[in-house]
């Protein structure tokens, strides 16, 4: 591979993840990869990486390359090729792949975390402020781990959405509403959820996105004090665009 | 490492070839446990690459821009005369040089060519990767002002300087280097600064991102390697399987140790793969993966052959691997963190 094959290919792979990364934002499926605090870094870097594409292309035909700022050796030809495959490896999976956030079906690997303790961080006195209707699943697990005593919330009103999770744990008429938290990326990711409680709750898919409104009560599962939700209202809903909560 | 790069991309040849064959056949394949997968592996190797590429790329055009800018001679001038003082200073080098573990190795050695002493070298070595400004952001946004983010800095400080000492008492220094002053380093970029009448500052700007899109490649393999290994293994392992690693307090740590470096990560991102694991292991064996992984991984040591003797390697991979170990299975044991 010359230099300048090499170096166009470079240029290419550089403008192409620069426009991956700008689509993902535009899109609103960089939702499904990482916490919104890191937008603002992901459009920096897909700004950047045009610039530097735009600068690799080589537009001169005399000197696309000179050597005089820098006497560093260039990796052998078949070095190369793997470089370039390598680094054009997220481009490829993410342009041939439909962007699909994590389903019920990674709880199994990512794990479901049920004590409080875990899950809960700074922000657990805010969680106390809000309404308790406007709680997400994530602020009602903070709350209970925060509180004292979390019987001070029952008879409370609930108003959550989350996807469906089936366990052996639980009792009849009973289901998980889940969601995954992301603190940084989804390498992050794990699955936290509340009991849901109800007539035929139990036999709802897993998976199913549905949104729960009911009265809070303490409820305690493998030794862990979890929010029980006694459904009054269930709707089917579709998943929605920012699928994870962010903590 | 040829083989384990045609290893990967095979894998990857034939993850495409079961996308395309969904594609086409969504009936027969979505199914199939296999895309599932395939969904759920991509999701999160995108993910890793997407929060560590912005980080990356500062990486890459700080050092661009060091390189073509910073002569190591004046450097040099500033250096301290006695091993202690060269050992100290080494540790805080990488504040004023942000690279991290790829670009290092070059730089060292560069600088050692120009007589800098080597136990200020080694330090620098081994602790520039942590102790720069770019690492210490992203330790921070992933951990917060945390024990892992103010231990991570001090222990990563204190062992290189250590080490930095121990390779100080050697009388005589040729001996620490290969040969060969011009070793080749494969893919590493060179560090000579134009001369200032003989460029203009845009030209050196120019160069500059060249340089970093250069080592944007050579590093970015690296990444999508470790982002795929750490990818795969997040798929198929359970989070139960990690928790029965994470109990003992020195088998957690060696456990997270040999993670680190068969990940082999850069060090401006691993603070976030480390994050994944926070939930199953306990801040000693976090703090492990998160110290010893910077000095010592696959293609780190594969640099340090290209400068030192297998003998002063085998120190170099030795002696941070049994104080970080040290300090690990301490902390695991006797603090409540």
């Amino acid at each position: 591979m010359t230099d300048r094959t090499y170096r166009t290919l470079q240029a290419f792979i550089l403008l192409g993840l620069g426009v991956y990364l700008l689509s993902q934002w535009l899109s609103g499926t960089l939702y499904f990869y990482i916490n919104s605090r890191f937008f603002w870094l992901v459009v920096l870097a897909g700004v950047l990486l045009l610039l530097l594409g735009a600068r690799a292309l080589p537009l001169a035909p005399e000197s696309p390359h000179d050597h005089a700022g820098h006497d560093h050796e260039h990796p052998s030809p078949i070095g190369r090729r793997w470089t370039l495959l390598l680094v054009a490896l997220p481009l490829l999976l993410g342009v041939l792949l439909p962007a699909r956030p994590l389903q019920a079906s990674a709880v199994q690997s990512k794990g479901l975390i049920l004590e409080g303790s875990l899950i809960s961080g700074s922000q657990d006195p805010l969680a106390l402020e809000q309404p308790a209707d406007q709680r997400t699943i994530l602020d009602w697990i903070r709350a209970f781990n925060y509180s004292p005593d979390p019987q001070e919330f029952e008879g409370q009103t609930a108003d959550i959405v989350g996807f469906i999770l089936q366990d052996d744990r639980l009792g009849p008429d009973q289901a998980l509403l889940a969601r995954f938290t992301v603190t940084c990326c989804v390498a992050d990711a794990f699955a936290i959820g509340v009991i849901i409680e109800g007539p035929g709750v139990a036999d709802l898919p897993v998976n199913a996105w549905v949104h729960v409104r009911g009265p809070v009560s303490v409820a305690e599962l493998s030794g862990n004090r979890l929010p029980r939700v006694q459904v009054e209202s269930l709707k089917r809903v579709e998943a929605p665009p920012q699928p994870y909560l962010f903590p | 490492m040829k083989t384990f790069f045609n290893g990967l991309v095979l894998l990857a040849l034939a993850a495409l070839a079961a996308i395309l064959l969904a594609q086409f056949h969504p009936s027969a394949a979505r199914s199939d446990l296999w895309f599932e997968y395939l969904n759920i592996f991509t999701t999160i190797f995108l993910g890793i690459f997407i929060e560590a590429a912005p980080f990356l790329l500062l990486g890459t055009l700080a050092s661009g821009l060091v390189e073509v800018f910073l002569n190591p001679a004046q450097l040099y001038r500033l250096a301290p005369r006695t091993a202690i003082g060269g050992a100290l200073a080494g540790g805080l080098l990488g504040l004023a040089f942000p690279v991290c573990e790829c670009g290092v190795v070059p730089l060292t050695r560069r600088l050692f060519r120009k007589g800098l002493p080597p136990a200020m070298g080694i330090a620098f070595l081994l602790a520039s990767p942590v102790m720069n400004p770019i690492v210490i952001a992203s330790t921070l946004a992933a951990f917060g002002w945390g024990p892992v983010f103010w231990l991570r800095l001090i222990l990563s400080f204190a062992i290189a300087a250590a080490v930095g000492l121990i390779f100080s008492t050697q009388r005589n220094p040729a001996r620490l280097f290969l040969p060969g002053t011009a070793p080749v380093i494969a893919g590493a970029s060179g560090l000579t600064p134009l001369d200032p009448p003989a460029a203009a500052p845009t030209a050196r700007l120019g160069a500059a991102l060249r340089i970093a899109a250069d080592e944007f490649f050579e590093m970015g393999k690296f990444l999508v390697a470790g982002a795929a290994l750490a990818a795969l293994m997040q798929t198929f392992l359970p989070q139960s399987a990690l928790l029965a690693l994470g109990s003992g307090p020195l088998v957690s740590a060696l456990a997270l140790m040999l993670l680190a470096v068969l990940l082999s990560i850069c060090s401006t991102v691993d603070a976030f793969i480390a994050l994944a694991f926070t939930g199953a292991f306990s801040t000693g064996s976090i703090l492990a993966f998160l110290v010893f992984g910077p000095m010592v991984d696959i293609k780190s040591v594969l640099l340090y052959l290209q400068v030192f003797p297998r003998r002063v390697v085998a120190y170099l991979v030795l002696l941070p691997f049994l104080m970080t170990l040290l300090a690990a299975v301490f902390l695991n044991l006797f603090t409540a963190y």
